[in-house]
């Protein structure tokens, strides 16, 4: 039976090529939570966010999204991949681009409501004067607001980003977590990253995986196990910020 | 040059530049934007084969290359989708394989093959009536996949991550892309031959996509500027008294060149 809750996974285990991915991961996720998942590289975080995909079926274990099976439920989840690898001269305007986000269905046409909800997602992330302009004469923090905007077009019930502030400017990162914040009334947000210093300020609850899940809960008692659970962590985990973990948190 | 219309074959020269030219924008502008201008290669020469299996079963070569490169198609597609080998392997397996076989069926079937160079290289002034018939029914498949799901190969082409994750079955619709390509090139065979495919396929596309940002104002450029070019290279052959395929190339290629040219001089003045 599907449980409650937007995403519910129970004993999931994923192995590709002989190696263990994810070993028996249990974690579920409530309306209007913002949970960060952290882990090391090759922790599994990618994977993990393609199981609730649906694009990796698991060896073992149940993935329930808002109470359907992951590849029913793609209609319902919005999702900021990490990179922008898209060709950057690529014939398409920002519009558009967001518009994609819409789509229903083999021979499904774009109808007046998807082109309203496309502008309505524009004006969300603040990138209404930008509807004619070719995707690629944009900014990196630019496009990561389009992308966003076609994340959340569909009024999905879960928002997953990947490693969302790997590809923007430190002064973009703020703007770019106020804006996660109000999104976050209305889906549950789920953000996969190594940057535990800035997401730690920001998120209501973190999950700590290596493979297995070693943590998940809120931020503060995460962060006092964060030493055992990574052995020597702060400096895998949130390199780059690690003055700033230690300052506000005293964990010792 | 009114007079020259009264004859067929210069008829059938004109109408079938833009049967090609069709094909060839709106296919071109998958290929160029979703870089499958070497798999498009594989296709093409890979058809071979199937021209030589006509010449030895005695079939309408063209008529018999449409399987063939549909079939070669979907193996480069299957190939590095489903197993092992990278695609750019699988391409150029099958487009040796397919070359080599085109000239063991040649070798196998009685007699000569006289207008075989004509597969290779193109003639426009040859194209016969029936396989002018062909061309408007794939130029009529062509436009009619792309009229019903140009939304899905936008999304393909842009983000084939996204687009599989939005609920587009992309891997199925990558095949039909292929199998598009494969059916513009049957298309082209008898104009510019299978060496000079990828040509019509990717020049116009590359020319006009300078001038615009949107991908239905991107094909109907380019299907224009196929047209008119390909008109001057035919008229150019016709006055130099060259090959008309490889003058038809060379007239895009020029074209190219000056086009970016100019867009580069602009750029750089004030």
């Amino acid at each position: 039976m599907p449980n409650s809750g937007v995403v519910s996974l129970k004993n999931v285990t994923v192995v590709r090529g002989g190696e263990t991915v994810l070993e028996d991961l249990t974690l579920s996720v409530d309306e209007s939570d913002f949970l960060a998942v952290i882990g090391p590289n090759g922790s599994g975080k990618t994977t993990l966010l393609k199981v609730i995909l649906g694009l990796i079926e698991p060896d073992a274990g149940d993935v329930w999204i808002v109470g359907h099976e992951p590849k029913d439920a793609r209609m319902r989840i919005g999702y900021l991949p990490q990179k922008f690898d898209f060709d950057h001269s690529f014939p398409i305007n920002v519009f558009d681009v967001v518009l994609m986000g819409r789509y229903s269905g083999l021979f499904h046409r774009y109808t007046k409501d998807d082109r309203d909800a496309t502008e309505m997602a524009l004006a969300t992330v603040g990138m209404s004067d930008f509807l004619d302009r070719q995707i690629g004469k944009l900014s990196g923090g630019q496009i990561q607001r389009v992308f966003l905007a076609r994340a959340i077009v569909k009024d999905p019930r879960l928002l997953l980003l990947d490693e969302p502030t790997a590809s923007i400017d430190p002064e973009m990162q703020s703007s770019f977590y106020e804006l996660i914040n109000e999104l976050k009334e209305k889906m549950a947000v789920i953000m996969v990253t190594h940057d535990i210093g800035v997401s730690s300020v920001h998120v209501d609850k973190i999950a700590c995986i290596n493979k297995k899940l070693f943590y998940h809960g809120s931020v503060e008692g995460g962060l006092k196990h964060i030493e055992e659970l990574y052995e020597c962590p702060v400096e895998i985990v949130a390199h780059g910020v690690p003055h700033r973990v230690m300052g506000r948190h005293d964990h010792k | 040059m009114m007079e020259l219309l009264q004859y067929d074959f210069i008829r059938n020269a004109l109408i079938s530049t833009v049967l090609v030219s069709i094909a060839c924008g709106i296919v071109g502008t998958y290929v160029v934007t979703k870089r499958l201008v070497f798999i498009s290669g594989g296709i093409s020469h890979a058809a071979f084969g199937g021209i030589g299996l006509g010449y030895l079963l005695g079939i309408n070569p063209v008529l018999m290359a449409i399987p063939y490169s549909i079939l070669s198609a979907l193996g480069i597609g299957v190939m590095s989708q489903r197993t092992n080998v990278s695609e750019d392997t699988a391409i150029g397996i099958l487009w040796t394989v397919g070359m080599a076989l085109g000239i063991i069926f040649i070798n196998l079937s009685p007699g000569y093959a006289p207008d075989l160079f004509s597969y290779l290289f193109g003639n426009i002034l040859t194209v016969p009536n029936f396989d002018l018939l062909l061309m408007v029914l794939l130029d009529c498949v062509i436009v009619g996949a792309v009229a019903l799901l140009h939304r899905e190969f936008a999304a393909l082409s842009f983000d084939e991550e996204f687009a599989q994750v939005s609920g587009v079955p992309t891997r199925f619709l990558y095949l039909l892309l292929l199998c598009l390509v494969a059916l513009s090139v049957i298309v082209m065979i008898r104009v510019v031959g299978i060496i000079l495919v990828i040509a019509l396929l990717t020049i116009p596309v590359a020319i006009c996509r300078q001038f615009t940002e949107r991908l239905m104002t991107l094909m109907l450029l380019s299907i224009l500027t196929g047209i008119i070019i390909t008109l001057f290279g035919l008229w150019l052959s016709y006055v130099l008294d060259l090959s008309s395929g490889a003058t038809i190339i060379l007239a895009l290629g020029a074209a190219f060149l000056l086009v970016s040219l100019f867009k580069r001089t602009k750029k750089s003045s004030p």
